[in-house]
């Protein structure tokens, strides 16, 4: 079953085009990869999965709900953490919990619970009325990441969400991302660090707006590379080196 | 369906409690405003620097000046008997206005002929030259009628001619002592309140735009609707604890007299807050960044209601198309509820075309920017 379903999605801004026709499905459950230079499209791609940007063309299915029909419904479904930082600067650790806790419409109850779980997994208890600007970079990091699943989301969009966090704090992400993925949520991620999405069970390489590889990690070294010990830096560059051949 | 309006005006609240610069634009730039604006602006002209040239140098003549010069209007500078030399005193501003008495000036009137006295302004402040005349105008006239009254109980009736056929004695209602100060402060009252509050909303949607954090909002299940009624809620209340604020320094501090219904005030008031959050959410539609927020809030506030409410200019005397735009303007409304209130102590009996104007004003750019309002990226 597919989590996520894209159809030849193109966004233009003017006469600019900053994703030109992609084509890829996610299955549920599936840890997928985005990955790609500056300015490549993985943000702009990511918003019109989230039902907050419209496509020019092409469309997409995000749990079952088309993003140009129903963006309504698939707000209700997903989690997103922009690639800015999010939270409330200016709230506290637990005021941002409750607000996001509230909008997504959860019971005081069933808040509660999901707060105590997003203390514990994010490693601030006793910190619940610290201001969030207070917070150093890998904890905001885990509470914008808390933020986002205390609704228990079926989808979890990240846009570069390790970009500034310290290579323990990345790990600890990486196991959660595990965690979640294994209870069946589905992980839409992006990044242009490669031996980040080396964990991935899927990568699309996107450059210029298009796709130009796609597979696991494992299947795109033997697609692209000859060497034994190639990493996907490797993959990424003959990717490239291929695309600009066909262009030719 | 879980009420999620609660959470968003609990955030934005504790937004304006944590950030005092958002306090200050609320309740204390008002009070800097009104204090300084209250004082600065005034329209009344008081010890105007005066030379007087006395040609006749007689009894009458010399009354005369002692009226103007007892008159608190003027300040009495250069007592001259030649004309030579006081053009000169106007060129370098040394006084603004010269009244000249001719030689034959107690002769004439005792010839009960025309007399001219003549009054050298200084045109180039307009409005100081318009009240210094009429201080003039009335002061002679009032110096003329006692010569005519006394020579009526001196002589007995005198020739028709003689006499001004009406005594003329303006009364001023509502302002009988024609203090500027009670035309002024509903001016600044609702200038003030009108910019406050569309600079609020404008830039607290704006900011959020630039910090990142209404992307993140956008993608939840929040409808339009609820995040602009999270919005606009606690500006809301915070206006209207600022309209106390202005009311009150209005009557205490510059003792404006507040002749009608207080309750009745409020409930305009809030009206007219509509329009200004309505405008600061129109502002919002148009552009996501705080520096064109602030200045669009200026342009489409702040000019308007100086300008085109009459509260500086009267929108009777403005060019036809000029005063078509005045009707775009909630602060014109507002300005006559104020007045009317503060002033004239009236009510809904009479002021209800503003009120309705205001209402519609507020719930049209309110259900156009609800819809307008996309939220989305682009
Ligand atoms: N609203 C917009 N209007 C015009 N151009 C835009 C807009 N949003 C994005 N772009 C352009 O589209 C291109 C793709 O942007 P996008 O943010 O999707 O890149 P990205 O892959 O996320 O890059 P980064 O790693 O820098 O985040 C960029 O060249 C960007 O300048
Ligand atoms: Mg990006």
């Amino acid at each position: 079953m597919n989590s996520i379903e894209v159809e030849n999605l193109t966004k233009r801004f003017g006469r600019f085009t900053a994703v030109d026709g992609t084509s890829f499905s996610v299955k549920k459950g599936e840890i997928f990869g985005f990955l790609g230079p500056n300015g490549a499209g993985k943000s702009t791609t990511i918003r019109m999965l989230c039902g907050i940007l419209r496509p020019t063309s092409g469309t997409a299915v995000v749990g079952g709900y088309r993003i140009d029909a129903q963006p309504e419904k698939i707000k209700k479904i997903i989690g997103y953490v922009s690639q800015k930082f999010t939270l409330y600067q200016d709230l506290t650790v637990e005021e941002n919990i409750d607000f996001y806790g509230g909008i997504h419409g959860l019971s005081p109850s069933i808040k509660n619970e999901r707060k105590k779980w997003v203390m514990k997994m994010a490693g601030l208890k006793g910190r619940e009325n610290s201001l969030t600007k207070k917070l150093s970079g890998g904890w905001k990091q885990r509470l914008s990441l808390g933020c986002a699943i205390l609704h228990q989301p079926d989808i979890l969009f990240l846009d570069e969400p390790t970009a500034s966090v310290d290579p323990v704090s990345r790990r600890d992400f990486w196991d959660l991302i595990y965690n979640l993925s294994e209870e069946g949520t589905t992980v839409f991620v992006t990044s242009h660090y490669m031996d980040e999405v080396e964990r991935c069970h899927r990568i699309a390489i996107i450059f210029s707006g298009k796709i130009i590889a796609l597979g696991s990690p494992r299947a795109l070294k033997s697609e692209f590379t000859k060497k034994v010990d190639s990493t996907l830096e490797d993959v990424f560059i003959s990717a490239i080196e291929r695309e600009r051949k066909n262009e030719k | 369906m879980r009420n999620r309006i609660i959470p968003l005006i609990r955030k934005e609240t504790l937004h304006i409690i944590r950030d005092p610069r958002s306090l200050y634009l609320a309740l204390g730039l008002p009070i800097v405003l009104l204090i300084l604006f209250g004082y600065a602006i005034t329209f009344d002209v008081k010890n105007i620097p005066t030379a007087v040239v006395d040609q006749d140098n007689s009894v009458l003549s010399r009354d005369l000046i002692s009226r103007i010069a007892s008159s608190n209007y003027f300040d009495l500078l250069y007592l001259l008997n030649t004309h030579s030399g006081t053009d000169r005193l106007l060129d370098e501003g040394r006084v603004k206005i010269i009244l000249s008495i001719p030689s034959f000036f107690s002769r004439d009137i005792s010839r009960k002929q025309d007399t001219p006295v003549q009054v050298l302004v200084d045109g180039s402040d307009n409005n100081t030259a318009q009240i210094a005349i009429s201080y003039v105008s009335g002061i002679l006239q009032l110096f003329s009628s006692n010569i005519i009254m006394e020579k009526l109980n001196k002589d007995g009736p005198m020739p028709i001619e003689g006499i001004p056929p009406i005594n003329v004695e303006p009364r001023l209602w509502y302002n009988p002592d024609l203090k500027s100060t009670n035309f002024i402060i509903p001016g600044l009252i609702a200038v003030v309140m009108m910019v406050i509050a569309a600079m609020m909303t404008s830039l607290t949607i704006a900011r959020e735009w630039e910090i990142g954090t209404m992307e993140q909002l956008i993608a939840t299940p929040a409808r339009p609707h609820e995040i602009i009624i999270g919005k606009l809620t606690p500006y809301y209340f915070l206006g209207l604890l600022q309209t106390s604020f202005v009311i009150l320094i209005g009557t205490f501090l510059f003792k404006v007299p507040l002749r009608g219904n207080i309750l009745f005030l409020f409930c305009v008031s809030s009206l007219f807050l509509a329009c200004g959050l309505g405008i600061g959410l129109f502002i919002s539609t148009v552009t996501k960044s705080q520096q064109l927020a602030f200045m669009m809030s200026v342009i489409f506030t702040l000019l308007p209601s100086f300008l085109l409410s009459g509260f500086i200019f009267p929108v009777s005397s403005m060019p036809q198309i000029v005063r078509f735009f005045t009707y775009l303007v909630p602060a014109k409304y507002f300005l006559v509820v104020l007045r009317g209130i503060f002033l004239k102590g009236i009510g809904l009996n009479i002021l209800w075309p503003e009120v309705v104007s205001l209402f519609l004003f507020a719930s049209l750019i309110i259900l156009a920017c609800a819809k307008r309002m996309k939220l989305n990226l682009e």
